[in-house]
């Protein structure tokens, strides 16, 4: 049985993978290499985010919900970084909570970057971290009703009678607005439900992994969330706010090239599906 | 030159990377052994912090006076019935952790997500301020209720009906087509970032600024 | 007879009426209801904490076994579970030597997990692409449909293009508000309409996977 030839067709069907790899990784180092700098575009839910977190009155007080970690750690660093600054220097007070253990590390991390001393920020005064706290739904409910109710200590084992800062704050009637960076596509639907459904009134900002806006989007619509920041273009757009781009900034830098090898590859397909129709119609 | 704990450090991230890279080839030794060497990592953690919620949930508020916190302590030692040969005693736990999730997700997902959902796709048209933002919201709005018809499996998509669930098919590729671009960026960042690291890496060892 | 009624019916009772005193509370203003929801979320917290130490638990007892009696057809197992025993104990010693608060321990987790995790899922960009060079193509309205959606948002985050096209932002953006709101907000619908059926299943006792 003779074996059927291969046409240019059938070879721009088939890449193969390694091909891919090797043109990913080339055009992820060339901006590593020689960074472009464009300006990064603020889309509407960012450009929402920072228009809200304007309207939270200094010197109020913000719960700040952290569960990203591992992989879309990278993505929302930068927003979280840049929104711990900005809180810190309006003089607005944060209480910040590890959901997943995984966060437990990447609070510490993001907060010694951010670097409260600049900012005049005292721990116990203007910020508590109280690290990880179990139960995921649960714990976002219970913290409503009562944080002194769902955990006894912060992150360091101090007693939260002994913090001067959580002498005031308890449950949702002390917050005048609520934070949250979450770290999947369905995370964000407990905040909506015990939280936006019994105090809408609170508004809730959100940060992400680019990936998890598809589900953030229609909130945002909705109203329960009032603006969110979706991966590095996001948060890129928080710390061109302040005026220090950073983290964020960096890494849109790579999207620029490093999707070139996907729209090429993209367009081969459909040349080589139509190419290869019009010449069996032919034949 | 960088000092050598930020050099170390770098290196070790690359060596991690690097590892996890390689799978693009095939599943291979080094491979396997960055797999587990985050996953006894992983474990530990997760222990750790564990036990340290343990202590700052539990035992600290029971010390401090709130004894009623025993039975919870207790009932939350008999998870680990599944180790042994009598594992239905953990179904006690599970049971009230289940009844607990009920009790607060049916009320907010009613609320939250059903209802607000629903009257935003009023609330969209009504507050547009333009003829093309009205208009947007207006199919915006088709959209929604041609996508929800699609997952009518009780009625045969004819006429009318298999009209609105082809328009909202394709509703539901536009939107698959949208939240792949939006997978893809993470993608990128996730990926870029640890490349960099590495090319950061190499440049430190070569003494490039 | 007693087995049956001890092991499944008790828990199952259990969550049925819990979990209605909790939906009542819901939706009565009462403050005994108030002050048991508030007891029952302690609690919840506590409980759940032991089921996630379970996990590594659970963890540690196969890495364990898998060291003392390898899988015949993968006899090199041993090996890499010992690599992840080890590794446990050493994160053990160092987060609980040094404090998992330290610079050490955080250093240390950042350096790992960090990379580990998020080069995996990177990756994906190389086999997503693959299989989108396959997908998206134009076969039919709905393949032209997922390509526009797809490049709709993909153009839009690139930087480089919109400083090309700005009108590209304003672009994407309506393809978000307008295109991906209906498909996302259907999302969100049919799962909480999944959520609450299976709750109320549940309540009703209709449903037992919470027991078994």
């Amino acid at each position: 049985m003779t074996k059927k030839e291969k046409t240019t067709w059938d070879r721009l069907l088939d890449i193969p993978q390694w091909a891919l790899a090797i043109a990913a990784f080339v055009f992820l180092i060339i901006p590593v290499l020689k960074p472009l700098g464009l300006p990064v575009p603020v889309g509407a839910p960012a450009a929402d985010y920072v228009k809200w977190i304007q309207e939270i009155p200094p010197g109020s007080n913000v719960v700040f919900f952290q569960e990203m970690s591992g992989s879309g750690w990278d993505e929302i660093k930068g927003g979280y970084t840049s929104t711990l600054k900005y809180l810190w220097s309006r003089k607005i007070n944060v209480v910040i909570i590890a959901t997943y253990s995984d966060a437990g590390p990447t609070n510490i991390w993001g907060i010694n970057y951010a670097n409260p001393d600049r900012f005049g920020a005292k721990y116990g005064e203007n910020y508590v971290n109280l690290g990880y706290i179990p139960g995921i739904e649960v714990m976002v409910a219970a913290v409503r009703d009562s944080i002194s109710a769902t955990v006894s200590v912060d992150y360091l084992g101090t007693p939260l009678k002994d913090i001067p800062l959580m002498k005031t704050v308890d449950s949702y009637k002390d917050f005048s607005a609520i934070i949250v960076s979450f770290s999947s596509g369905t995370d964000m639907d407990k905040y909506v439900r015990q939280w936006y459904a019994t105090h809408p009134e609170i508004p809730q900002l959100w940060m992400t992994a680019s990936g998890n806006e598809m589900s953030a989007v229609s909130y945002w619509v909705g109203g329960m969330a009032k603006g969110y920041l979706s991966g590095p273009t996001g948060c890129a757009a928080m710390e061109g706010f302040i005026g220090e781009p950073g983290l964020a900034a960096k890494i849109t830098d790579m999207k620029n090239l490093a999707s070139i090898p996907t729209l090429v590859l993209v367009v081969i397909g459909n040349i080589a599906y139509f190419g290869k129709k019009l010449s069996r119609r032919e034949s | 030159m960088a000092d050598p704990v930020t050099i170390f450090w770098l290196g070790w991230s690359s060596l991690i990377a690097v590892g996890i890279m390689t799978l693009v080839w095939r599943e291979n030794p080094y491979y396997r052994l960055v797999e587990h060497l985050i996953i006894g990592a992983g474990c530990a953690h997760m222990l750790m912090y564990g036990l340290l919620a343990v202590s700052t949930t539990g035992i600290t508020p029971i010390l401090a006076g709130r004894t009623l916190l025993i039975i919870p302590l207790i009932l939350a030692i008999l998870t680990f019935g599944r180790l042994t040969p009598w594992g239905w005693i953990s179904r006690y736990p599970v049971a009230l952790l289940t009844a607990i999730g009920i009790g607060i997700l049916i009320g907010g997902a009613l609320e939250g997500q059903i209802v607000g959902q629903v009257r935003s796709i009023g609330d969209a048209i009504y507050t547009a301020k333009d003829p093309f933002t009205t208009a947007s919201a207006t199919l915006a709005g088709i959209a929604s209720i041609a996508a929800i018809i699609y997952f009518i499996y009780t009625k045969e998509h004819k006429g009318v009906l298999g009209g609105f669930a082809r328009f909202g098919r394709i509703i539901l590729m536009a939107g698959l087509g949208i939240s792949w671009g939006m997978e893809f960026g993470w993608f990128i960042t996730a990926l870029g970032t640890w490349t960099e690291n590495v090319v950061n890496f190499i440049r430190a060892l070569m003494g490039i600024p | 007879m007693a087995n049956v009624v001890i092991r499944t019916h008790i828990p199952m009772y259990i969550i049925s009426i819990i979990s209605l005193i909790l939906l009542a509370e819901y939706f009565v203003a009462f403050d005994p209801l108030a002050a048991f929801r508030k007891e029952m979320l302690t609690w919840g917290v506590i409980i759940y904490n032991f089921v996630t130490l379970l996990g590594s638990v659970l963890m540690l007892r196969f890495h364990t076994l898998r060291t003392m009696k390898p899988p015949s057809r993968d006899p090199k197992a041993r090996y890499y579970s010992i690599v992840a025993i080890a590794a446990f104990f050493f994160y053990l010693a160092i987060g609980w030597g040094t404090g998992l608060t330290g610079t050490q321990y955080v250093t240390m987790y950042m350096q790992t997990v960090i990379p580990a995790t998020a080069t995996l899922w990177g990756l994906n960009l190389i086999f997503s692409t693959m299989g989108v060079y396959r997908a998206m193509r134009i076969t039919g309205l709905e393949g032209l449909a997922l390509l526009i959606g797809g490049l709709s948002y993909f153009l839009k985050e690139m930087p480089i293009v919109a400083s090309i096209f700005p009108p590209i932002t304003g672009i994407g953006d309506w393809f978000l508000l307008y295109i991906m709101t209906p498909a996302g907000r259907v999302a969100v619908l049919t799962a909480a309409l999944i959520s609450i059926v299976v709750c109320l299943r549940t309540i009703i006792q209709r449903e037992r996977t919470a027991v078994v």
